[in-house]
């Protein structure tokens, strides 16, 4: 079985993942880097109830069969399985992860520190367990943007954080187009580590004596596990990050190790606009001939995204169209109905995968992830027929 | 010009020009206050106080920050735009005025090195305005009574790009920022006829002449190019009201220039918003400003992302002035404003602009939580 998967996003790799662990030959087709870098890395189940407060518990939402929406024939057992192997994915690309899916949602800071939830977040994400957050000492880097430090100071002023706040000066190599990204790459270098390590011998006698430390997310691109233990060594305290704008560091890093990872498994990567698709395969739009490479295909996975990503198109007289099979997709003409319209498409053998395969706002509702994870299964399952996942992640779990 | 039609058949050169609306109002602000006048922003005006000999005494005004306040005045210019004609209702000696709805359409690029105009008599869609960086497509015509303008519908901006065709082919595939509208105050003392047909010319009232309070003067009707006109005309009205002689000087006055300019900026600390490059030394040139004023006077917000990474980096600089309860309200302020402008136009790579806007807010900034 040949499959070509288009786009690159969590729910592309996820899908060319999955497929390819289960005896699928698979060929991944993008124009972009994908939306991984969009998202500091973390995973989401339910974050918000219908009136948009927030959820401590996603398990119990689910498990009152009117909430199950997009996925109304998963019980809570299913959800069990494909986050175990979501989580069997990502250890693979060596993610820190425990084995099995958290119970409740976690709490994370935004850059303007306000918190929300999240459900699996990735391991060097700074979470705490309710929305009244936990003592932590926060560092800060001089010029560098979207620290939530400041907002944290005002909005939480009973955490006492002009005590638990300290700031970094710049390295000589520091340029004023710095963004996190490029930070990241400083401190992959030897001169980054020596240079933060320098700093972090000037301030240790100002942070408080107990408590998480917690860095901007800069810690390296590719060096992050073994800088973070370094420092967390260094400082004698757990350490972790706090997710700044995108381009996102925390996503970038697992979209690269996964892409790397898929990579070395024989998933090979095509770079263009798929422009339509036919029963013979996805056809590549090349220079300005448009459509006239053909990638031979059984079965097509679209993981185009909707509007943010591409997948959607929307034309100066309101029409909507999916850019990769260059059909028209109904939708009201309501704008708010755009954030939760399906990007259509999904017959046969092409199946369509990710936030946005229709029927709930993944924005409002905080249940992208879960719309990602329940749609990547059922393609899956569709192309390679039904419990071959179940049987991957059983032998991988035996082994271990 | 290669956004031109190709297939025109004759063009003509005339003059024309284009005026940095807000660059010449920050200089007038600034001149008004270096020569001792003081500007009340956000301020409305309540009631008009006249004394018994039918002079204007005092006006009242309201306002967030001052609550309701009286100022004590000797003479009163009314030059309130659209909203001229409810503030002379406010000391009793109402004008009618032909009030004109008008939408516009904001592109990314300069499209164009000068104003391009259709040859005809004048219409709906009809002028490209190239401003800065970006170009402004107008505009329709629309009577109302409502001196507020109604934001552009979807509706409204596929009307004017649909009239582009002509004159620019191209320009449903520029990339389209946002939409807005505004309202013209014209005024015609007999309102005949279509208002493309009402003059643009100004008309000073002089209300004590007309047997209204004395010492109060209304300028209405106008264009942004006669503005100095207009006020000299105005001030010497109200100077004879008062019984001054002293001439107009604004001929011969030049405009203060603005502290924070080309060549004085101190970018050595990076941008905080990436798309027109403003920093915390532009920001720090208005220190009292609001996050709704600091965007005309910086034009943070203003670039292709509408504020969607910028706004909470612009906010947090005012935290030490500034309630968070206050920047949060303000912030989501200007979220609105922008986001209304954005849905105007959602089509092409704007309607992608929009989406990843608004699954940024919610996602990565959880900016409905007010948590």
């Amino acid at each position: 079985m040949r499959v070509v998967v288009v786009g690159q996003g969590p729910s592309g790799l996820l899908a060319a993942d999955w497929l390819q662990r289960v005896g699928a030959e698979v060929v991944v087709c993008a124009a972009s880097d994908g939306s991984l870098s969009l998202w500091s890395g973390g995973w989401d189940f339910r974050n918000f109830d219908a009136a948009g407060h927030p959820l401590a518990d996603p398990w119990q939402w689910w498990s009152d069969p009117s909430h199950r929406d997009f996925a109304s024939g998963w019980e809570t057992g299913d959800w069990q399985i494909w986050w175990r192997a979501l989580i069997r994915s990502w250890q693979a690309i060596g993610l820190l992860i425990e084995n099995d899916p958290p119970r409740q949602n976690r709490w994370i800071v935004t850059p303007s520190g306000r918190v929300r939830p999240t459900f699996l977040p990735p391991p060097w994400q700074w979470t705490f367990a309710s929305p009244a957050m936990e003592p932590a000492a926060l560092i800060s880097i001089e010029s560098l943007l979207d620290s939530p430090v400041g907002w944290l100071k005002a909005r939480h002023p009973e955490l006492g954080w002009p005590a638990a706040s300290v700031q970094l000066g710049r390295p000589k190599a520091w340029r004023a187009h710095w963004s996190g990204l490029a930070w990241a790459a400083f401190l992959d270098r030897s001169e980054g580590v020596t240079w933060l390590l320098g700093q972090l011998d000037q301030i240790q006698g100002r942070l408080p004596r107990e408590g998480p430390i917690i860095f901007p997310q800069v810690l390296g691109l590719t060096t992050t596990e073994s800088l973070i233990a370094r420092i967390s060594r260094v400082l004698r305290r757990p350490v972790f990050e706090s997710a700044l704008m995108p381009p996102a560091v925390g996503g970038i890093r697992i979209r690269d190790r996964w892409r790397r990872g898929l990579k070395s498994r024989g998933i090979g990567f095509l770079h263009g606009h798929v422009v339509k698709v036919s029963e013979r395969g996805v056809h590549l739009a090349e220079g300005d001939r448009r459509g006239d490479r053909l990638i031979e295909a059984d079965a097509v996975v679209l993981a185009t995204g909707g509007l943010v990503g591409g997948g959607l198109m929307l034309g100066t007289d309101g029409a909507l169209t999916n850019s990769a099979t260059s059909q028209g997709v109904p939708w009201g003409g309501e704008v708010e109905a755009l954030a939760s319209v399906g990007i259509g498409g999904g017959e046969g053998l092409t199946r369509v995968v990710g936030r946005q395969v229709g029927g709930s706002d993944p924005d409002r509702a905080g249940n992208g992830g879960a719309m990602t994870l329940w749609s990547v299964a059922q393609a899956v399952e569709a192309i390679m027929g039904p419990g071959k996942v179940n049987g991957w992640l059983a032998g991988e779990e035996a082994s271990k | 010009m290669p956004e031109l039609n190709p297939n025109l058949r004759r063009t003509f050169l005339v003059p024309d020009g284009v005026i940095n609306g807000f660059d010449l109002l920050f200089r007038l602000s600034r001149g008004i206050e270096m020569h001792g006048g003081s500007i009340r922003l956000e301020t409305r005006l309540t009631a008009v106080d006249v004394d018994a000999l039918g002079r204007v005494a005092g006006v009242r005004v309201e306002s967030v920050r001052h609550g309701v306040e009286t100022i004590r005045c000797d003479g009163l210019i009314n030059a309130a735009g659209p909203y001229a004609s409810a503030v002379a209702k406010l000391f009793d000696d109402p004008f009618s005025m032909r009030l004109s709805r008008g939408v516009m359409l904001v592109f990314a690029d300069r499209k164009v090195p000068m104003v391009i105009n259709r040859l005809a008599p004048a219409g709906d869609g009809d002028i490209l305005v190239p401003h800065d960086r970006i170009s402004i497509w107008g505009t329709t015509d629309e009577p109302t009574d409502d001196p507020q303008a109604a934001p552009p519908s979807l509706a409204e901006s596929r009307q004017l790009l649909d009239l582009a065709e002509d004159l620019f082919p191209q320009m449903p595939r520029w990339r389209v920022l946002r939409a807005f509208a505004g309202v013209r105050p014209l005024y015609q003392p007999n309102p005949v006829g279509e208002s493309r047909e009402v003059t643009r010319d100004f008309t000073i009232i002089d209300h004590g002449i007309r047997g209204g309070p004395k010492a109060i003067v209304s300028v209405v009707g106008g264009k942004w190019v006669t503005y100095r006109l207009m006020a000299e005309q105005a001030v010497d009205a109200l100077a004879g009201q008062l019984g001054l002689s002293v001439p107009a000087t604004t001929r011969t006055t030049p405009l203060p220039t603005l502290s924070s300019g080309p060549g004085q900026k101190d970018d050595s600390a990076g941008n905080l918003c990436e798309c027109e490059e403003v920093g915390r030394s532009d920001l720090a040139a208005w220190p009292t400003s609001s996050l709704s004023q600091l965007r005309t006077r910086t034009w943070f917000s203003m670039g292709p992302c509408q504020g969607t990474f910028c706004l909470h980096r612009v906010a947090e600089t005012r935290l030490d002035q500034t309630d968070v309860r206050q920047l949060d309200h303000e912030m989501a302020g200007l979220r609105q404003e922008r986001d209304g402008g954005m849905r105007a136009v959602l089509w092409g790579d704007n309607a992608r602009e929009w989406a990843l806007s608004r699954t940024i807010q919610r996602q990565v900034l959880a900016e409905d939580e007010g948590s």
